[in-house]
Protein backbone atom coordinates (compact mmCIF):
# COMPACT_ATOMS: atom_id res chain seq x y z
CA UNK A 1 0.00 0.00 0.00
CA UNK A 2 3.20 2.53 0.33
CA UNK A 3 4.40 1.68 -2.31
CA UNK A 4 3.61 5.04 -4.03
CA UNK A 5 5.86 7.05 -6.22
CA UNK A 6 6.16 10.05 -3.33
CA UNK A 7 7.48 7.21 -0.98
CA UNK A 8 10.83 9.10 -0.69
CA UNK A 9 8.57 12.55 0.48
CA UNK A 10 6.81 11.09 3.17
CA UNK A 11 8.37 10.25 6.75
CA UNK A 12 6.44 6.63 7.14
CA UNK A 13 6.92 6.39 10.81
CA UNK A 14 4.87 9.30 11.45
CA UNK A 15 2.09 7.85 9.10
CA UNK A 16 2.75 5.15 11.68
CA UNK A 17 1.88 7.07 14.76
CA UNK A 18 -1.20 8.68 13.09
CA UNK A 19 -2.78 5.08 12.66
CA UNK A 20 -1.62 4.49 16.16
CA UNK A 21 -3.64 6.35 17.61
CA UNK A 22 -6.74 4.55 15.73
CA UNK A 23 -8.56 1.76 17.65
CA UNK A 24 -7.51 -1.74 16.96
CA UNK A 25 -10.60 -2.46 14.97
CA UNK A 26 -10.58 1.03 12.74
CA UNK A 27 -6.67 0.50 11.97
CA UNK A 28 -7.33 -0.67 8.29
CA UNK A 29 -10.02 1.53 7.78
CA UNK A 30 -8.13 4.37 8.60
CA UNK A 31 -4.77 3.25 6.78
CA UNK A 32 -6.82 3.48 3.74
CA UNK A 33 -8.52 6.96 4.59
CA UNK A 34 -4.71 8.08 5.37
CA UNK A 35 -3.64 5.96 2.16
CA UNK A 36 -6.59 7.64 0.02
CA UNK A 37 -6.15 10.78 1.38
CA UNK A 38 -2.06 11.14 0.34
CA UNK A 39 -2.88 10.00 -2.97
CA UNK A 40 -5.22 12.69 -3.60
CA UNK A 41 -2.91 15.45 -2.28
CA UNK A 42 -0.07 14.79 -3.59
CA UNK A 43 -1.73 13.96 -7.37
CA UNK A 44 -3.57 17.28 -6.84
CA UNK A 45 -0.54 19.16 -5.86
CA UNK A 46 1.63 18.22 -8.92
CA UNK A 47 -1.16 18.60 -11.17
CA UNK A 48 -1.74 22.60 -9.84
CA UNK A 49 1.96 22.73 -10.11
CA UNK A 50 2.52 21.12 -13.74
CA UNK A 51 1.09 22.66 -16.92
CA UNK A 52 -1.89 21.72 -18.63
CA UNK A 53 -0.32 20.08 -21.08
CA UNK A 54 1.28 17.69 -19.20
CA UNK A 55 -1.53 16.61 -17.56
CA UNK A 56 -2.36 14.02 -19.56
CA UNK A 57 1.11 12.36 -19.93
CA UNK A 58 0.97 12.02 -15.67
CA UNK A 59 -1.67 10.53 -15.43
CA UNK A 60 -0.94 8.46 -18.30
CA UNK A 61 2.76 7.62 -16.13
CA UNK A 62 0.59 7.07 -13.14
CA UNK A 63 -1.71 4.30 -14.76
CA UNK A 64 1.58 2.74 -16.05
CA UNK A 65 3.73 3.18 -12.86
CA UNK A 66 2.33 4.42 -9.79
CA UNK A 67 4.98 2.85 -7.43
CA UNK A 68 8.15 4.38 -9.61
CA UNK A 69 10.02 6.78 -7.40
CA UNK A 70 11.43 8.10 -10.59
CA UNK A 71 7.83 9.89 -11.50
CA UNK A 72 8.78 12.21 -9.10
CA UNK A 73 12.18 12.77 -11.06
CA UNK A 74 10.02 13.13 -14.26
CA UNK A 75 7.76 15.98 -12.25
CA UNK A 76 10.59 17.79 -11.10
CA UNK A 77 11.46 18.87 -14.41
CA UNK A 78 8.36 19.30 -15.68
CA UNK A 79 7.86 21.70 -12.81
CA UNK A 80 10.38 23.65 -10.90
CA UNK A 81 9.39 22.92 -6.90
CA UNK A 82 6.60 20.64 -6.95
CA UNK A 83 8.76 18.33 -4.58
CA UNK A 84 8.78 20.39 -1.74
CA UNK A 85 5.27 21.52 -2.53
CA UNK A 86 4.37 17.69 -2.37
CA UNK A 87 5.84 17.41 0.83
CA UNK A 88 4.37 20.67 2.59
CA UNK A 89 0.95 19.39 1.38
CA UNK A 90 1.88 15.72 2.86
CA UNK A 91 3.19 17.18 5.97
CA UNK A 92 -0.31 19.30 6.32
CA UNK A 93 -2.51 16.49 5.58
CA UNK A 94 -0.87 14.27 7.96
CA UNK A 95 -1.28 17.42 10.52
CA UNK A 96 -4.64 17.72 9.58
CA UNK A 97 -5.59 13.93 10.23
CA UNK A 98 -3.84 13.59 13.06
CA UNK A 99 -5.74 16.40 15.14
CA UNK A 100 -8.80 14.63 13.52
CA UNK A 101 -7.35 11.27 15.54
CA UNK A 102 -6.12 12.83 18.76
CA UNK B 1 -12.90 3.17 -0.71
CA UNK B 2 -13.59 1.81 2.58
CA UNK B 3 -16.77 -0.10 3.50
CA UNK B 4 -18.33 1.92 5.38
CA UNK B 5 -18.52 0.13 9.70
CA UNK B 6 -21.63 0.29 11.75
CA UNK B 7 -19.90 1.35 15.32
CA UNK B 8 -17.23 3.64 13.57
CA UNK B 9 -16.09 6.27 16.32
CA UNK B 10 -16.69 10.08 15.90
CA UNK B 11 -12.83 10.28 14.98
CA UNK B 12 -13.01 7.71 12.75
CA UNK B 13 -16.44 10.13 10.76
CA UNK B 14 -14.60 12.83 11.21
CA UNK B 15 -11.82 10.92 9.08
CA UNK B 16 -14.23 10.16 6.73
CA UNK B 17 -15.38 13.25 5.92
CA UNK B 18 -12.03 14.53 5.44
CA UNK B 19 -11.17 12.18 3.01
CA UNK B 20 -14.61 13.11 1.04
CA UNK B 21 -13.51 16.71 1.30
CA UNK B 22 -10.19 16.22 -0.41
CA UNK B 23 -12.27 13.63 -3.10
CA UNK B 24 -14.59 16.14 -3.98
CA UNK B 25 -12.13 19.18 -3.88
CA UNK B 26 -10.25 16.95 -6.03
CA UNK B 27 -13.01 16.33 -8.80
CA UNK B 28 -14.06 20.12 -8.54
CA UNK B 29 -10.43 21.70 -9.28
CA UNK B 30 -9.48 18.98 -11.58
CA UNK B 31 -12.64 18.11 -13.76
CA UNK B 32 -10.26 17.04 -16.58
CA UNK B 33 -7.81 14.72 -14.65
CA UNK B 34 -11.29 13.38 -12.89
CA UNK B 35 -12.75 13.32 -16.46
CA UNK B 36 -9.96 11.38 -18.13
CA UNK B 37 -9.57 8.85 -15.38
CA UNK B 38 -13.55 8.42 -15.44
CA UNK B 39 -13.11 7.63 -19.15
CA UNK B 40 -10.79 4.91 -18.30
CA UNK B 41 -12.95 3.89 -15.56
CA UNK B 42 -10.60 4.81 -12.92
CA UNK B 43 -10.19 7.35 -9.81
CA UNK B 44 -7.28 8.25 -8.21
CA UNK B 45 -7.77 5.78 -5.12
CA UNK B 46 -7.71 2.86 -8.21
CA UNK B 47 -5.00 4.18 -9.74
CA UNK B 48 -2.83 2.85 -7.57
CA UNK B 49 -4.36 -0.72 -8.19
CA UNK B 50 -4.75 -0.79 -11.57
CA UNK B 51 -1.36 0.69 -12.75
CA UNK B 52 -0.32 -1.59 -15.63
CA UNK B 53 3.00 -2.29 -13.88
CA UNK B 54 1.71 -4.04 -11.24
CA UNK B 55 -0.63 -5.68 -13.77
CA UNK B 56 1.97 -6.61 -15.75
CA UNK B 57 3.91 -8.02 -13.10
CA UNK B 58 1.59 -10.21 -11.70
CA UNK B 59 0.90 -11.68 -15.14
CA UNK B 60 4.35 -13.00 -15.66
CA UNK B 61 5.47 -14.86 -12.49
CA UNK B 62 5.43 -18.13 -11.78
CA UNK B 63 5.88 -19.32 -8.17
CA UNK B 64 5.67 -15.91 -6.95
CA UNK B 65 2.62 -14.35 -8.19
CA UNK B 66 1.99 -11.09 -6.75
CA UNK B 67 0.73 -7.67 -7.99
CA UNK B 68 3.50 -5.94 -5.42
CA UNK B 69 6.69 -4.79 -7.31
CA UNK B 70 9.80 -6.93 -7.82
CA UNK B 71 11.55 -4.66 -4.84
CA UNK B 72 8.96 -5.57 -1.88
CA UNK B 73 9.26 -9.20 -3.69
CA UNK B 74 12.79 -9.57 -3.20
CA UNK B 75 12.28 -8.41 0.45
CA UNK B 76 9.76 -10.72 1.59
CA UNK B 77 12.25 -13.41 -0.30
CA UNK B 78 14.97 -12.11 2.59
CA UNK B 79 12.43 -11.85 5.37
CA UNK B 80 10.23 -15.72 4.16
CA UNK B 81 9.90 -16.73 7.13
CA UNK B 82 11.01 -17.25 10.73
CA UNK B 83 10.21 -15.55 14.20
CA UNK B 84 10.43 -11.79 14.62
CA UNK B 85 14.06 -12.54 16.71
CA UNK B 86 15.36 -14.74 13.46
CA UNK B 87 14.23 -11.94 11.23
CA UNK B 88 15.78 -9.25 13.42
CA UNK B 89 19.29 -11.44 13.40
CA UNK B 90 18.94 -12.05 9.67
CA UNK B 91 18.32 -8.01 9.18
CA UNK B 92 21.50 -7.26 11.24
CA UNK B 93 23.80 -9.35 9.20
CA UNK B 94 22.23 -8.65 6.11
CA UNK B 95 21.91 -4.82 6.31
CA UNK B 96 25.49 -5.04 7.09
CA UNK B 97 26.34 -6.47 4.50
CA UNK B 98 24.12 -4.64 1.44
CA UNK B 99 25.28 -1.35 3.06
CA UNK B 100 28.96 -3.09 2.02
CA UNK B 101 28.27 -4.44 -1.16
CA UNK B 102 26.79 -1.65 -2.36
CA UNK B 103 29.48 0.66 -1.28
CA UNK B 104 31.83 -2.33 -3.36
CA UNK B 105 29.78 -2.26 -6.53
CA UNK B 106 30.13 1.85 -6.37
CA UNK B 107 33.98 1.81 -6.84
CA UNK B 108 33.53 -1.65 -8.97
CA UNK B 109 31.72 0.16 -12.12
CA UNK B 110 34.06 2.86 -11.81
CA UNK B 111 36.67 0.11 -13.48
CA UNK B 112 37.42 -0.07 -17.10
CA UNK B 113 34.73 -2.21 -18.92
CA UNK B 114 35.77 -5.65 -18.47
CA UNK B 115 35.40 -7.95 -15.60
CA UNK B 116 36.30 -8.49 -12.47
CA UNK B 117 38.75 -10.67 -10.61
CA UNK B 118 37.34 -14.32 -10.26
CA UNK B 119 37.57 -14.25 -6.67
CA UNK B 120 35.79 -10.61 -6.91
CA UNK B 121 33.66 -11.92 -9.44
CA UNK B 122 32.60 -14.81 -6.98
CA UNK B 123 31.92 -12.43 -3.88
CA UNK B 124 29.78 -10.55 -5.76
CA UNK B 125 27.59 -12.83 -7.31
CA UNK B 126 27.12 -14.45 -3.73
CA UNK B 127 25.95 -11.49 -2.17
CA UNK B 128 24.34 -10.22 -4.93
CA UNK B 129 22.18 -13.95 -4.49
CA UNK B 130 21.60 -13.17 -0.87
CA UNK B 131 20.60 -9.70 -1.85
CA UNK B 132 18.00 -10.99 -4.43
CA UNK B 133 16.72 -14.28 -3.89
CA UNK B 134 17.78 -15.47 -6.57
CA UNK B 135 21.02 -16.61 -8.74
CA UNK B 136 23.22 -14.32 -10.61
CA UNK B 137 26.72 -14.81 -12.43
CA UNK B 138 28.54 -13.64 -14.75
CA UNK B 139 29.34 -17.06 -17.14
CA UNK B 140 25.99 -19.10 -17.91
CA UNK B 141 26.15 -22.27 -19.00
CA UNK B 142 29.83 -21.19 -20.35
CA UNK B 143 28.81 -18.52 -21.61
CA UNK B 144 30.49 -15.15 -20.94
CA UNK B 145 30.02 -11.69 -22.89
CA UNK B 146 33.03 -9.57 -22.98
CA UNK B 147 31.99 -7.33 -20.45
CA UNK B 148 30.52 -7.60 -17.09
CA UNK B 149 31.27 -4.46 -16.04
CA UNK B 150 30.11 -1.64 -18.72
CA UNK B 151 28.81 1.70 -19.76
CA UNK B 152 24.94 1.12 -20.86
CA UNK B 153 23.82 3.91 -23.21
CA UNK B 154 20.20 4.12 -24.12
CA UNK B 155 18.41 2.52 -26.79
CA UNK B 156 15.44 3.28 -28.75
CA UNK B 157 12.13 1.26 -28.28
CA UNK B 158 12.24 -2.08 -30.59
CA UNK B 159 9.24 -3.01 -32.89
CA UNK B 160 7.76 -5.97 -31.49
CA UNK B 161 6.11 -6.97 -34.80
CA UNK B 162 6.42 -5.80 -38.35
CA UNK B 163 3.99 -3.37 -38.33
CA UNK B 164 4.47 -1.97 -34.60
CA UNK B 165 4.98 1.54 -34.13
CA UNK B 166 6.20 4.26 -32.00
CA UNK B 167 2.66 5.22 -30.55
CA UNK B 168 1.91 1.74 -29.77
CA UNK B 169 4.39 1.81 -27.20
CA UNK B 170 3.05 3.24 -23.90
CA UNK B 171 5.87 5.16 -22.44
CA UNK B 172 8.77 7.39 -23.20
CA UNK B 173 7.96 7.40 -26.82
CA UNK B 174 10.67 10.44 -26.71
CA UNK B 175 13.18 7.69 -27.21
CA UNK B 176 11.82 6.94 -30.58
CA UNK B 177 12.03 3.11 -32.06
CA UNK B 178 14.53 1.54 -34.04
CA UNK B 179 13.94 1.29 -37.88
CA UNK B 180 14.97 -2.04 -38.30
CA UNK B 181 13.93 -5.24 -35.58
CA UNK B 182 15.93 -6.34 -33.10
CA UNK B 183 18.80 -8.54 -33.71
CA UNK B 184 16.90 -11.66 -32.14
CA UNK B 185 13.51 -10.91 -34.06
CA UNK B 186 10.32 -10.39 -33.40
CA UNK B 187 9.18 -10.01 -29.69
CA UNK B 188 5.96 -11.62 -30.53
CA UNK B 189 5.01 -15.34 -29.79
CA UNK B 190 3.64 -17.28 -32.59
CA UNK B 191 2.56 -13.86 -34.06
CA UNK B 192 0.67 -12.89 -30.66
CA UNK B 193 1.73 -9.79 -28.85
CA UNK B 194 1.54 -11.50 -25.26
CA UNK B 195 1.91 -9.75 -22.23
CA UNK B 196 5.28 -11.42 -21.84
CA UNK B 197 5.92 -10.24 -25.20
CA UNK B 198 5.29 -7.02 -24.14
CA UNK B 199 7.76 -6.85 -21.41
CA UNK B 200 10.55 -8.41 -22.78
CA UNK B 201 10.66 -5.08 -24.85
CA UNK B 202 10.24 -2.93 -22.17
CA UNK B 203 12.95 -4.20 -20.13
CA UNK B 204 15.52 -5.25 -22.95
CA UNK B 205 19.51 -5.13 -23.14
CA UNK B 206 21.33 -4.93 -26.23
CA UNK B 207 24.64 -6.77 -25.46
CA UNK B 208 27.56 -7.03 -28.04
CA UNK B 209 27.34 -10.64 -28.84
CA UNK B 210 28.75 -9.13 -32.09
CA UNK B 211 31.83 -9.15 -30.80
CA UNK B 212 32.63 -12.06 -28.61
CA UNK B 213 35.68 -14.52 -30.12
CA UNK B 214 33.37 -17.33 -30.81
CA UNK B 215 30.52 -15.37 -32.83
CA UNK B 216 31.61 -15.95 -36.13
CA UNK B 217 31.95 -19.80 -36.04
CA UNK B 218 29.26 -20.29 -33.56
CA UNK B 219 26.84 -18.10 -33.85
CA UNK B 220 24.10 -20.38 -34.61
CA UNK B 221 24.48 -22.25 -31.60
CA UNK B 222 24.93 -18.91 -29.68
CA UNK B 223 22.12 -16.94 -31.47
CA UNK B 224 19.35 -18.96 -29.51
CA UNK B 225 21.27 -19.05 -26.22
CA UNK B 226 21.26 -15.08 -26.07
CA UNK B 227 18.32 -14.92 -27.45
CA UNK B 228 15.80 -13.57 -24.80
CA UNK B 229 18.64 -14.46 -22.12
CA UNK B 230 17.42 -12.87 -18.43
CA UNK B 231 19.97 -10.91 -17.53
CA UNK B 232 20.49 -8.16 -14.68
CA UNK B 233 21.79 -4.51 -14.62
CA UNK B 234 23.12 -3.51 -11.83
CA UNK B 235 23.43 0.43 -10.96
CA UNK B 236 25.36 0.88 -7.84
CA UNK B 237 25.34 5.00 -7.65
CA UNK B 238 21.45 4.82 -7.64
CA UNK B 239 21.36 1.61 -5.75
CA UNK B 240 18.78 0.44 -8.78
CA UNK B 241 18.57 -2.31 -10.72
CA UNK B 242 16.63 -3.85 -14.00
CA UNK B 243 16.19 -7.25 -14.92
CA UNK B 244 15.55 -7.53 -18.68
CA UNK B 245 16.41 -9.91 -21.56
CA UNK B 246 18.56 -9.97 -24.15
CA UNK B 247 16.77 -8.43 -27.10
CA UNK B 248 19.26 -6.81 -29.26
CA UNK B 249 23.29 -6.96 -30.17
CA UNK B 250 25.17 -3.76 -30.29
CA UNK B 251 26.28 -0.72 -29.30
CA UNK B 252 29.47 -0.82 -32.04
CA UNK B 253 32.86 -0.64 -31.02
CA UNK B 254 33.25 2.71 -31.33
CA UNK B 255 30.24 4.00 -29.71
CA UNK B 256 32.86 3.35 -26.26
CA UNK B 257 29.98 1.57 -24.53
CA UNK B 258 29.42 -1.82 -24.18
CA UNK B 259 25.96 -2.37 -23.47
CA UNK B 260 22.53 -0.81 -24.35
CA UNK B 261 19.59 -0.36 -22.08
CA UNK B 262 15.66 -0.14 -23.25
CA UNK B 263 13.69 3.57 -22.50
CA UNK B 264 12.47 1.92 -19.54
CA UNK B 265 15.45 0.18 -18.51
CA UNK B 266 17.52 3.40 -18.68
CA UNK B 267 14.91 5.92 -17.44
CA UNK B 268 13.46 3.61 -14.52
CA UNK B 269 17.13 2.06 -13.19
CA UNK B 270 18.24 6.07 -13.45
CA UNK B 271 21.11 4.47 -15.45
CA UNK B 272 21.69 8.31 -17.09
CA UNK B 273 21.70 9.85 -13.41
CA UNK B 274 24.76 12.28 -12.81
CA UNK B 275 25.55 9.59 -10.49
CA UNK B 276 25.74 6.66 -12.48
CA UNK B 277 26.40 8.03 -16.14
CA UNK B 278 25.80 4.55 -17.64
CA UNK B 279 27.93 2.80 -15.48
CA UNK B 280 26.74 -0.73 -14.69
CA UNK B 281 27.29 -4.15 -13.74
CA UNK B 282 25.49 -6.80 -15.97
CA UNK B 283 25.27 -10.23 -15.38
CA UNK B 284 23.27 -13.10 -16.01
CA UNK B 285 20.10 -14.40 -13.86
CA UNK B 286 20.35 -17.79 -13.46
CA UNK B 287 16.16 -18.36 -14.05
CA UNK B 288 15.73 -22.02 -15.78
CA UNK B 289 12.08 -21.70 -14.75
CA UNK B 290 11.45 -18.08 -15.27
CA UNK B 291 10.62 -17.01 -12.46
CA UNK B 292 12.08 -13.84 -12.03
CA UNK B 293 9.90 -10.91 -13.30
CA UNK B 294 11.00 -8.53 -15.07
CA UNK B 295 10.90 -4.92 -13.98
CA UNK B 296 13.12 -2.35 -12.21
CA UNK B 297 14.43 -3.36 -7.83
CA UNK B 298 15.08 -0.48 -5.61
CA UNK B 299 17.96 -1.63 -3.91
CA UNK B 300 17.92 1.20 -1.56
CA UNK B 301 14.51 0.26 -0.90
CA UNK B 302 15.55 -3.40 0.20
CA UNK B 303 17.91 -1.28 2.76
CA UNK B 304 15.33 0.56 4.11
CA UNK B 305 13.16 -2.54 4.42
CA UNK B 306 16.27 -4.50 6.22
CA UNK B 307 16.75 -1.38 8.96
CA UNK B 308 13.18 -1.07 9.59
CA UNK B 309 13.31 -4.61 10.73
CA UNK B 310 16.56 -3.68 12.31
CA UNK B 311 14.69 -1.18 14.31
CA UNK B 312 11.64 -2.74 15.11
Amino acid sequence: MRNVYYKPLVRWELVDEIILLAEPHEKEEVTKLVMGSLDHIVMETILLHLAKEHHEEFLELCHERYHDETLLDWAGEKAEGVQEAIRLAIRETKSSIRKLLE
Amino acid sequence: MPKKKQKASPKVNKLRQFYAGLKNRFRDTHFEASDWLEKKNLNVDTLKTASKGAVAAATLTGTIITSKPVDVQMAEHIFGSGSKKQEKLLAEATLEEHEEVLNKMKEMVKLPPGHLEAEEELYLEQQLADMLGFEVTAELESHRLNHSISIMGGEQHLRRFPTDSLAQHDAFQQAGIAPARGAFGWFTQEGELTQKAVMREKYYFAVQTLYLPDWNTSYQELKPWYKFRKMIAINPAEGMAAVGVVGDAGPALWVNKQSGGSPEIIREAKIWSKQSRGRVILLFVDDPEDKVPLGVINLNQIKKQLAQVDES
